[in-house]
């Protein structure tokens, strides 16, 4: 029960999941007041020393009962609150940052409210309100209303909904505290944090490129200067350089000159995000043992793992921004727990939407690749290069990457670990805690 | 110029000094390190010295205050304060946390602020718990309003509330004032009604509240229904092994129209000398040495077999007993009480069989029956005892008729006799003004025809009284019937094996016990089970009580110390959890392998069967082919010898083994031709 903020959402806590326990949890944390629970041990502790003697001839009985009378005029000042909010703020925002959403309360009632404060209600668990216990509001006259910054930590990324406010009055000794929760759901999408990428060199694949997107969206838009060649019939007059037809005038049967043009298109490029974090098996004896006695490379805990997703994906979005900077066509792939794919690039949706699709993969109990893979080898055709980003080396890992290889595309396979030893050429092993502190700037 | 360092709130620093005040005055001004505390107190406002956030200092800080403070308090004399407990302690444990606030008010902490005064708030109340474990006042009458008027304000500065505005003020105000006056007003009550309280209290913590759930009542009356037909709620707890099952309570002389007299309250209780309870060891007996604990201490009798030659009461406030009856024996004590008593062979003349019928008044008055009742049942006694011609002879004839003709049962129809005018009051009253005889309800049971059943009462005082009619003099005893087995060394007794049977005195013997009742009718005969509820509510009990005897004999500055280990075990986990939170992926990086070692593990990893990660090293080794299987075993020795055996890593042989390894693993199996 302790350790869990008030402001957050109770269906998420690892507990409390029953209605009996979320009653007992809400009462304990709604009702009372941090101070309120000290108070409340210490009159405990009070009540049961009493009890334990029994002696009504010390002075225990004369403290226990002015304690209890605070606890009484505590409960008889329990005010209606009537009161009326409102939440506005951004809808974007990156992990890391504090989201400074704004609240508007007013006093719709006809008593004058004090010691009002507002906090956070069914926020994500991601998302901290700052300070935790709430903003003080202070006296709010019948009518009145008070706008406050109300900053929102988000720690993580993810796509989440705020569940609203709690407004709330500990008048008149802090201990207890009458509410009313303003449910005000509102969206929010918190993008995993990235360090761009200076430079980003590609692998490129045996294979003509046959398809891709025309470079040029609109006409009027240039094409790529090939070179100059003798006319033949069917050019287009408007394309004959005169210039160049005047400099062989001299020779002859000089042949008219002219400029030659080629379509270009942007070049696709798949990149593949590993989600996979197996179950945690820490709480076996077994693992238990292995973790203590033969900690290998690789074989990581769940915490690190997830550690290694969350560094996965910033580096996803560091590549996908630095590809589509540099005019090709991403196609992200990546598995958890749905399967997700998106073409970003220029003209397209862009660093937005990468965002937004990085924001809610989530790690994925079950092998990943076997999801993925269908779907990225009907696109292969008309991918140069893949990109996989893997969190693990090993068999189904490297069939997967063999199968990428033999059907012609380059391949580079970027892993995630703290230890692992790079396993060929096209491989290079980042460190999480490198790729966090934004220490990969090339690739 | 160096920032001016945090301070707590004014209220928060007010009620740190009213309760070391408090402490101080109810010492009788003994306590100098109280003093020294408030003025370090007062000088955290002045002083810019602060404790580093770190817990060390602190401790170290509070340490030798402690010391100072353990040095400074005088042991317990003439002039010391009465208090529950010794005074040295108290003043300890009070002292230790007044020097636990004082240090907050050192030690700010910029993660939490809102801690320190929390702290204060703590070790503020347990300084005034401390004091006020006085018997006499010291001005905390008037110290204790103030208090709570301030520790209300520090509750909200601790919670870090903003200026007030004036009308807050205004609002604030008048509910520090109702809450004064509550607190004042219930004082004052509890004051005027201390006595009744502290007997409610007493029974709350001590004693059962309801005398009669003890299943024995102060009077037996015969009824349709068994009176004293209790619950299933434990009464005493048996530790030994009893031999003798009849545990007497009060034995009763005079029967007179359906109830046994004379009644409990009304006997004349005289103290007793312990001595006058035991008697010597009687030769060629073995004694048995019982242990009864009372679970329940409504009308505090002590219950013991009739052959209990020695009683031994221990330490009880007040021990009396009614001689005038052969008991009861009473005895008051606070809970948990335990008496012991040491029995011999069934028969012997025990404490309560003594003195035995040495007068002719003592004679005849066990042998008393009112006229109408002789006159009726005479005929009845007589012809079952036709043919005994001892006392003894009687005895069995007695309880032979009714054990044969009479069944048993918990609740009894009063038939009407042929010279009866029923059992209805109504009737009794008309016939007693139209001048017919009553019919006593042991007449309706005797001679009834057909012959009903009836409880244990029935057949008791049946026996009673048909011996009385035939010479023979007896009582009448109700007690419990101790069978249940709790565990191999001990019985519980409870309400519903209350009983009910009678003593004859046989001349040359001395009283008898005479059990008349069915067999089917002895409590343990009732072998329906003791509730889920009840048995865990037991258990509950049970803990409950070795608590308090736990703590009963504990002085308060172990009391205090346990009062701690909680805080203490909750501060070590905060802690705990804490490191672990933010130590966990550098601790998780302890546990790697070095660089080299890692290498060469991942290596060997990789020529090892894919398997869940799940699996260590050793089982996995048994799918590699018997001829790589003693390489593989040497590498993972040498690795653990490097990694865990505090040896320095030899990679060269360790790289030679994992190369022997691999050709080992590319030669052709012999099975793969």
């Amino acid at each position: 029960m302790v350790g869990y903020p008030a402001s957050k959402d109770i269906n998420q806590h690892p507990y409390y999941q029953g209605p009996a326990g979320q009653w007992v949890w809400r009462f304990y944390h709604f009702r009372f007041t941090r101070t309120g629970r000290w108070f409340l041990g210490l009159t405990g502790l009070v009540v049961f020393i009493l009890v334990l003697f029994w002696n009504l001839d010390t002075q225990t009985i004369a403290l226990s009962l002015y304690t209890l009378g605070l606890w009484f005029v505590s409960l008889l000042a329990f005010l209606p609150l009537s009161v009326r909010a409102t939440l506005r703020h951004a809808e974007r925002v990156t992990a890391g940052e504090t989201l400074q959403a704004e609240v508007t309360i007013e006093n719709t009632g006809r008593l004058p409210l004090p010691d009002l404060t507002v906090q956070g209600w069914g926020l994500p668990l991601k998302v901290d309100a700052l300070p935790e216990d709430g903003i003080r509001l202070g006296f709010l006259r019948p009518g009145e209303s008070r706008t406050h910054v109300f900053p929102l930590a988000c720690r993580g990324r993810g796509a989440f909904v705020l569940g609203g406010c709690r407004v709330l009055s500990d008048f008149p000794f802090g201990l207890l505290q009458s509410y009313r929760v303003q449910p005000l759901p509102s969206r929010l999408i918190v993008h995993p944090v990235f360090h761009p990428l200076t430079r980003f060199s590609l692998p490129s694949g045996r294979r003509f490129q046959p398809g891709g997107i025309a470079m040029a969206s609109q006409v009027g838009d240039s094409f790529e200067y090939l070179g100059n060649r003798e006319w033949r019939e069917g050019d287009n007059p408007r394309d004959i350089d005169w210039r160049a037809t005047a400099r062989l005038t001299g020779a002859a049967g000089a042949p008219l000159v002219v400029r030659e043009w080629r379509e270009e298109y942007f070049l696709r490029v798949g990149v593949v995000l590993d989600t996979h974090v197996p179950p945690s098996s820490t709480s076996s004896k077994r693992m238990m043992l292995r973790e203590l006695q033969e900690r290998l490379p690789g074989g990581s805990s769940s915490e690190m793992r997830l550690f290694a997703l969350e560094s996965a994906i910033s580096l996803c979005a560091a590549v996908s921004d630095a590809l589509a900077r540099q005019d090709y066509i991403v196609d992200i792939f990546a598995a958890g727990p749905k399967l997700y794919h998106l073409m970003a690039g220029r003209s397209l949706a862009y660093r937005e939407q990468i965002l937004d699709i990085l924001a809610c993969v989530e790690s994925s109990q079950e092998e990943p690749l076997s999801q993925i893979a269908p779907r990225l080898f009907e696109e292969l055709d008309r991918l140069t290069t893949v990109i996989c980003i893997v969190l693990d080396w090993d068999e189904p890992r490297r069939q997967f990457v063999e199968s990428l290889r033999q059907r012609g595309v380059g391949v580079k396979v970027l892993l995630i670990s703290e230890t692992a030893v790079p396993a060929d050429a096209d491989m290079e092993v980042l460190s999480p805690s490198v790729i966090t502190a934004g220490g990969v700037e090339s690739l | 110029m160096t920032p001016r360092p945090t301070t707590l709130p004014l209220p928060i620093m007010l009620f740190a000094l009213t309760a070391i005040v408090g402490l101080f005055l109810v010492s009788g001004s003994i306590l100098w390190v109280l003093a020294a505390l408030a003025l370090l107190i007062l000088a955290s406002y002045v002083l810019r010295v602060r404790l580093p956030q770190t817990w060390l200092p602190s401790l170290l800080f509070a340490g030798v205050l402690i010391g100072i403070a353990i040095m400074g308090t005088p042991q317990d004399g003439p002039t010391t304060p009465a208090m529950i407990g010794t005074a040295r302690g108290t003043f300890l444990f009070g002292q230790a946390a007044a020097i636990l606030l004082t240090v907050q008010f050192y030690r700010p902490n910029a993660s939490d602020p809102s801690r320190p005064g929390l702290f204060v708030l703590f070790g503020g109340v347990l300084t005034l718990i401390a004091a006020c474990n006085s018997f006499d006042q010291h001005y905390l009458q008037e110290l204790l309003p103030l208090a709570a008027v301030l520790a209300a304000l520090a509750l909200r500065s601790v919670r870090g509330h903003i200026t007030p505005s004036k009308l807050t003020v205004a609002l604030l105000i008048p509910a520090l004032g109702v809450a004064l006056v509550i607190g004042w007003a219930s004082l004052r009550v509890v004051r005027e009604n201390s006595e009744r309280l502290t007997e409610w209290g007493n029974r709350f913590m001590n004693e059962r509240p309801q005398p009669e759930l003890m299943g024995i009542s102060q009077q037996p009356s015969l009824g349709p229904t068994f009176g004293a037909r209790g619950t299933n709620a434990r009464v005493l707890r048996l530790i030994g092994t009893p031999r003798i099952p009849h545990l007497r309570g009060v034995a009763y002389e005079t029967y007179s129209e359906g109830r046994w007299w004379p009644t409990v309250t009304s006997r004349s209780m005289i103290p007793i000398d312990p001595e006058q309870l035991s008697l010597s060891i009687p030769r060629n007996s073995t004694p048995n040495r019982v242990s009864v604990t009372r679970l329940q201490n409504s009308d505090s009798l002590i219950f013991f077999p009739l052959e209990t030659f020695t009683l031994e009461l221990g330490e009880a406030e007040q021990m009396e007993w009614s001689q005038e009856s052969s008991g009861p024996v009473r005895v008051r004590a606070p809970q948990p009480y335990t008496y012991l008593y040491q029995e011999v062979r069934e028969g012997f003349q025990g404490l309560m069989a003594l003195p035995g019928l040495r007068t002719p008044a003592d004679r005849s008055a066990h042998l008393q029956l009112s006229e109408n009742l002789t006159e009726a049942l005479l005929p009845l006694a007589t012809q079952i005892t036709k043919n005994a011609r001892t006392p003894q002879a009687k005895v069995d004839a007695i309880t032979t008729y009714l054990l044969e003709n009479y069944p048993y049962s918990l609740t009894f129809s009063p038939p009407s006799l042929p010279t009866d005018f029923g059992a209805d009051p109504t009737d009794r009253i008309v016939a007693k003004q139209s001048g017919r005889r009553e019919v006593d309800m042991l007449q309706r049971f005797l001679l009834a025809n057909p012959k009903q059943g009836a409880h244990c009462e029935f057949f008791a005082s049946s026996a009673a009284v048909l011996l009385r009619c035939v010479g023979v003099p007896t009582r009448y005893v109700t007690g419990y019937f101790a069978h249940e087995q709790e565990s191999a060394n001990s019985l519980i007794v409870r309400q519903r094996d209350a009983h009910a049977w009678c003593e004859a005195w046989i001349e040359g013997k001395g009283w008898v016990t005479v059990e008349a009742t069915p067999p089917t009718g002895w409590p343990d005969a009732d072998k329906s089970s003791i509730e889920m509820w009840r048995q865990a509510w037991e258990g509950f009990e049970d803990a409950w009580q070795r608590l308090l005897v736990f703590l009963a004999y504990r002085d308060p500055t172990q009391l205090a110390l346990l009062a701690i280990i909680p805080f203490v075990g909750i501060g070590l986990g905060a802690l705990w959890q804490r490191r672990r939170h933010t130590r966990l992926a550098p601790a998780l990086n302890t546990f790697l392998p070095p660089p080299n070692l890692a290498e060469l593990a991942h290596r060997f990893e990789a020529l090892l069967p894919s398997l869940p990660p799940s699996e260590p090293w050793s089982e996995r080794l048994d799918a590699l082919p018997e001829d790589a299987r003693p390489v593989a075993k040497r590498f993972v020795a040498l690795y653990q010898q490097a990694r865990f055996g505090g040896m320095s890593a030899d990679s060269l042989g360790m790289e030679a083994v994992l190369m022997e390894l691999e050709v080992a693993l590319l030669q052709p199996r012999s099975g793969t031709r």
